[in-house]
């Protein structure tokens, strides 16, 4: 473990170095991604001058789900970069094969290769955004809430983490995935509203189960604001206990990162350089 | 680079010199049009990569349906006189006129510039802004080709406007100069990598500017609406209603003076009836005036850049 922290430190030394060299291009990307937030941010804000609530969600309430989808994702994107190189070239152009030869776990070498800065402009503006809906809608967390909200926290980056590494092990077979990841990432824009105004069943499958973004956001959110008879109504799953979710969430993330991790190993098998 | 000055110099001159001659002229344009078809066939070497345009902009559009749907139902079907359909039908036209216009090159060029390609590419005998307007040309066609889906799709569940005439052409020619606004605004934004090297923020940083400021994630009438109108409910206790339609006011008039907009919200905006038509001869003005504008720019630009290109090894 500690020689874990020891490399890990030694890899952030290198990112530092590396992001005083481009400042000027570090800036511009905190600033695009914070600038999305924003944007997104004025668009809710714009639309709630002239509405009351959207799918029967306030303002602050539609904030909550927008901060927390955001700081998730704020979080994945600062620790967890590294992998979309895996998807978009690192097979390709041989450069994988490095991590194959060093004594390191190869995808926490992965992970550590990288660390992307520009994540903390989406991670603080989530944050900020979280915090602000959370005083509004005088929503106390008691200590085992909190529990459950770091639960929930963790669960949601799991599941992150076992998407992208899914779609980026599909690349041992096909040379590049950038693609799919891309695409599988960007159904998490769809989490950024509640579920509840998604009125397509297939849709909303897929965004529990297959894609499971909707746990990630949605339902530890909703977990707090809703009962759960109408959440059980929205995901369409009769439940009648109120520790459902508590193990729903987990499991979920549990599933998918053992079958992320399956694919990856069955990958790593296969794998054979492109020999180049 | 006194090799490079002078064959450049000496090409352009031959050019002008024999530019009224038909066979020059037709060569000329075969030259351009093979880097178009080229551009096209790498284009379709990664057909899957074009799989996965087409499901992001369905997730997009998806999103926003959804999402609109909402909004409009909480508000009894109208939103500042628009309808439900008129906005979603405006969106389309403004992800239709976005993707037609799209241009990746600006990344190409910024590749070339750090990795000192360009070099070899400045050697050949062509322009190498108008080399890069035949590849854009190229992808285009690859980009319409690619809208087919959509197009199918918005017509047979949401259903295409019939549009006057008149309309029809002014939204012809807007659709025609924003492509082209387009273009050299990302030539320029390529170019930016003489000074900055390194542009990976700034091409993120265009991408979000134009996804507000295009008007792609909201009309940037619905700016002005809001600001002018009287506002129902205060989302946030402790912003005051004057402070909001300022604030929204403030965003119109930025985005007039941005170029974004002239990319693709006129155009959408013009087809879906969102500009009102005695406003689109304003609009057709301010486009020309970012053509020549953002020609200026890059002219500029580029004759910086030439001074300034040092390549080592390339």
């Amino acid at each position: 473990m500690r020689r874990f922290f020891l490399i890990y430190f030694t890899f952030f030394k290198q990112q530092i170095k590396l992001l005083i060299e481009y400042r000027m291009d570090f800036m511009l990307g905190m600033g695009a991604l914070a600038l999305q937030q924003v944007s997104l941010f004025i668009i809710i804000f714009a639309v709630f001058t002239r509405v009351s609530a959207i799918g029967g969600y306030s303002f602050n309430e539609i904030l909550l789900f927008y901060g927390f989808s955001q700081m998730v994702k704020g979080i994945d994107h600062v620790y967890n970069d590294n992998i979309w190189l895996v998807g978009w070239g690192k097979i390709q152009n041989g450069s994988f094969s490095q991590y194959l030869i060093r004594p390191i776990n190869i995808i926490t070498h992965v992970v550590m290769e990288r660390i992307q800065f520009d994540g903390f402009g989406e991670l603080i503006i989530g944050a900020v955004i979280f915090v602000y809906a959370k005083i509004t809608l005088g929503l106390d967390f008691t200590f085992v809430q909190w529990l459950v909200f770091i639960l929930f926290l963790i669960s949601g980056l799991a599941i992150f983490f076992a998407i992208k590494m899914m779609c980026a092990s599909i690349a041992f077979w096909t040379i590049v995935s950038g693609e799919i990841m891309t695409v599988a990432y960007e159904i998490n824009n769809f989490t950024r509203y509640p579920l509840d105004i998604y009125k397509s069943v297939l849709l909303k499958s897929v965004l529990l189960y297959l894609l499971p973004f909707a746990v990630v956001s949605y339902l530890p959110m909703v977990y707090f604001l809703r009962s759960s008879s109408h959440i059980s109504q929205v995901i369409g799953i009769n439940y009648s206990s109120p520790y459902f979710l508590i193990i729903f969430i987990p499991a979920i993330a549990c599933v998918m990162l053992s079958a992320a991790f399956f694919i990856w190993n069955m990958g790593l098998k296969r794998y054979s350089a492109t020999g180049t | 680079m006194s090799l490079f000055f002078s064959k450049r110099k000496e090409m352009t001159f031959r050019f002008f010199y024999f530019y009224s001659k038909e066979l020059i002229l037709k060569k000329f344009f075969s030259k351009y049009f093979c880097f178009t078809s080229n551009s096209l066939k790498v284009m379709y070497t990664y057909r899957f990569r074009i799989m996965v345009w087409i499901i992001g902009d369905f997730t997009f559009l998806g999103v926003e349906y959804y999402l609109w749907t909402a909004i409009f139902k909480a508000n009894n079907g109208v939103l500042y006189n628009y309808s439900l359909k008129q906005y979603i039908s405006y969106l389309v036209a403004g992800l239709l006129c976005s993707r037609i216009t799209e241009c990746f090159l600006d990344f190409e060029v910024a590749e070339d510039i750090k990795l000192g390609h360009i070099i070899m590419k400045m050697l050949k005998p062509v322009n190498y802004v108008g080399m890069n307007f035949a590849r854009h040309l190229g992808l285009s066609v690859g980009n319409a080709m690619n809208l087919i889906p959509l197009v199918l799709f918005t017509g047979i569940f949401i259903g295409f406007q019939k549009v006057s005439f008149f309309v029809g052409i002014s939204f012809f020619l807007s659709i025609l100069m924003a492509y082209i606004i387009k273009f050299f605004f990302i030539m320029f934004l390529g170019m930016t990598a003489f000074w900055l090297t390194n542009v990976w923020g700034l091409l993120l940083f265009k991408g979000h500017m134009l996804a507000i400021f295009s008007g792609q994630l909201m009309a940037i009438s619905l700016f002005f609406k809001i600001g002018t109108s009287e506002t129902v409910f205060l989302p946030v206790s402790f912003i005051s209603e004057n402070v909001i339609r300022h604030f929204f006011l403030g965003l119109g008039y930025l985005s007039y003076c941005l170029p974004f907009q002239a990319m693709a919200y006129t155009p959408a905006g013009i087809y879906t009836g969102i500009i009102p038509q005695n406003q689109i001869a304003v609009h057709l003005i301010l486009q020309v005036f970012w053509i020549v504008f953002m020609y200026g720019l890059l002219q500029f630009t580029w004759s910086r850049a030439l001074k300034k290109v040092t390549v080592l090894g390339g």
